[in-house]
């Protein structure tokens, strides 16, 4: 083992985590590693008495004070002082409101299971084409979404997972359809996030052992099923894809960037598909900017050459390599532009700050948002 | 560490119940230090307080979402906090002929005050500043970092790693991290 190899333990080891045999007894025995630890530990104890030098000398009075309870708490606890009505018969109408303004339809039985990861299938109208994506039920914050391109027409769904009661659980769908003339416009595709920015959100529980209808203006209902599973499916928008893409299919499944051998991006439950004339991926990493990916030549794009689930160039003198899960292209050749300074638009500010994968039809819709 | 786990459990049961006394307690025991963390993320030290109390508005408002099996109470509210920053941040960028103005208040303010390995984190990208400073200064464990920052435990071990490097790199082209290795 060499210093560069043994690098990443100093760090671990410094934070006390255990290292391997072999970075241990490299370090033992070598000043250049051990100099790097001292750095660490000076670097430390500085940035510790700046912390000190920091902090407020007094703490300010607190505004939560003068905030009340949420105003959910508020109605749920006059509901349950001044109800006139018998209650059960209360819930009652409220589920009989719920599923006729919200056209949910409990169709059939479907298997259940205790794992963390939910595998949704959306059927489709009007040739119940199938498409897949999956959440985690643990985090609040995870979303899952997909777009449909060729139905005709183009349909955009979004899935927010909010809370899981053993196997009932709570989504935040959102979803917008385009008849065929109103996708001629959307200038051959569109990202999930900027077709749903101003779509208001249903919640829905899905069941155990039962799917529900997702009632689409202009399109129909979409039946949609769950499936709880022990892992992420491997595909995640498609457990029964093959190995091997479509010809016109563009992928970048679990990506992982390296730029000169230090892993700048891990989305290891990220994974985006596209397809289209001029399919194209983008890749957000918050203080990294933002990098497209597609198989066909753009303004500004350097040309990166593509090996299976591997695609490698140089930008600004650094070395990169993007890894991926599965074979990526059928293309020979990869084009990627790099915008460092790229930040989301303030219309899209109640999505994620993290790092994220995002795909279009076409890789204009990317530049045109720029 | 159980005996914290408990302690949080228990307090965050009250703050739940909407006992003022107990998250008043939380509030004093946190706030500073939320403070000094936020500052590293926003850059000076109004808006920094700004976001804390809006950090601490929303727990309040809103108490659901903690789970002591996955991490502290203090490491659940410098979750909400980092979150709350990165909301100021894209807030600010809506209007960038007041971001201009800004940008040269919070670099004199924060020159002024910083040490030399100050200046270097000061030049760090946000991400890495504030993953050092939870790592470094509230002593989050790795496991506790990816809970805040939503990321896999390996992943904070090699951002750790990246982070300190960049540190490091600019200390040392500063001249003191240099002297500090002889």
């Amino acid at each position: 083992m060499n210093c560069s190899e043994a690098a990443e333990c100093v760090s671990a080891l410094f934070d006390g985590e255990p290292i391997s045999r072999e970075a241990a007894a490299h370090l033992a025995g070598c000043e250049a590693c051990r100099a790097r630890l001292n750095n660490y530990a000076v670097m430390g104890a500085e940035l510790r008495d700046v912390a000190s030098a920091a902090a407020p000398q007094a703490i300010p009075e607190g505004h939560w004070k003068l905030a009340g309870p949420a105003a959910a708490t508020d109605w749920l606890t006059k509901w349950r002082g001044t109800m006139r009505i018998p209650r059960f018969a209360f819930a009652l109408m409220l589920i009989a409101i719920f599923a006729l303004s919200g056209g949910l339809a409990l169709v059939k039985a479907r298997p259940g299971g205790n794992g963390p990861w939910l595998l949704l299938t959306f059927k489709v109208p009007p040739n119940g084409k199938v498409m897949h994506c999956s959440t985690k039920t643990d985090h609040e914050t995870e979303v899952c979404s997909l777009g449909v391109l060729d139905l005709p027409g183009h349909i955009w769904i979004s899935v927010r997972f909010i809370k899981r009661e053993g196997e009932r659980v709570q989504l935040a769908i959102k979803n917008v359809y385009h008849d065929p003339a109103a996708a001629q416009r959307e200038l051959n595709g569109e990202t999930a996030q900027a077709a749903l920015r101003n779509v208001l959100t249903q919640e829905y529980w899905l069941e155990p052992d039962r799917t529900l209808g997702v009632q689409v203006a202009g399109l129909g209902t979409i039946i949609v099923s769950g499936q709880f599973r022990e892992r992420e499916p491997v595909m995640a928008n498609d457990p029964q894809e093959p190995l091997d893409p479509e010809p016109d299919e563009f992928r970048l499944l679990y990506p992982v960037l390296i730029r000169d051998n230090q892993v700048v991006v891990n989305l290891a439950g990220g994974s985006a598909t596209a397809t289209g004339s001029e399919p194209a991926v983008v890749l957000f990493s918050p203080g990294l900017g933002r990098f497209i990916f597609s198989p066909v030549p753009f303004q500004g794009a350097i040309q990166a050459k593509v090996q299976a689930s591997q695609v490698s160039f140089i930008l600004e003198g650094k070395e990169y390599l993007l890894l991926t899960g599965a074979p990526i292209t059928r293309s020979e050749h990869v084009w990627v532009l790099h915008q460092p300074d790229w930040r989301r638009p303030a219309s899209e500010s109640n999505a994620s700050a993290g790092p994220f994968i995002e795909s279009a039809g076409s890789v204009q819709v990317f530049l045109k948002t720029e | 560490m159980g005996a914290h786990v408990a302690g949080d459990h228990e307090l965050w049961e009250r703050i739940r119940e909407r006992d003022a006394s107990a998250f008043e307690a939380f509030y004093r025991e946190n706030a500073a230090r939320l403070c000094a963390y936020l500052r590293q993320i926003v850059g000076n030290a109004q808006a920094a307080e700004d976001v804390m109390q809006e950090t601490f508005t929303q727990m309040w408002r809103s108490p659901n979402g903690f789970r002591p099996d996955l991490g502290t109470l203090r490491g659940y509210l410098f979750g909400i906090g980092r979150k709350r920053a990165a909301e100021w941040w894209r807030k600010r960028e809506r209007a960038p002929e007041q971001q201009g103005e800004k940008r040269v208040e919070e670099s004199a303010e924060g020159t002024a005050s910083f040490s030399a390995i100050g200046d270097a984190f000061a030049r760090l990208a946000e991400d890495q500043r504030s993953l050092l400073w939870l790592r470094e200064v509230e002593g989050q464990s790795y496991a506790e970092l990816a809970e805040i920052l939503q990321i896999p435990v390996g992943t904070v071990k090699s951002r750790l790693f990246a982070a300190r490097e960049e540190l490091r790199h600019i200390w040392r082209s500063s001249g003191s991290g240099a002297r500090s290795e002889k």
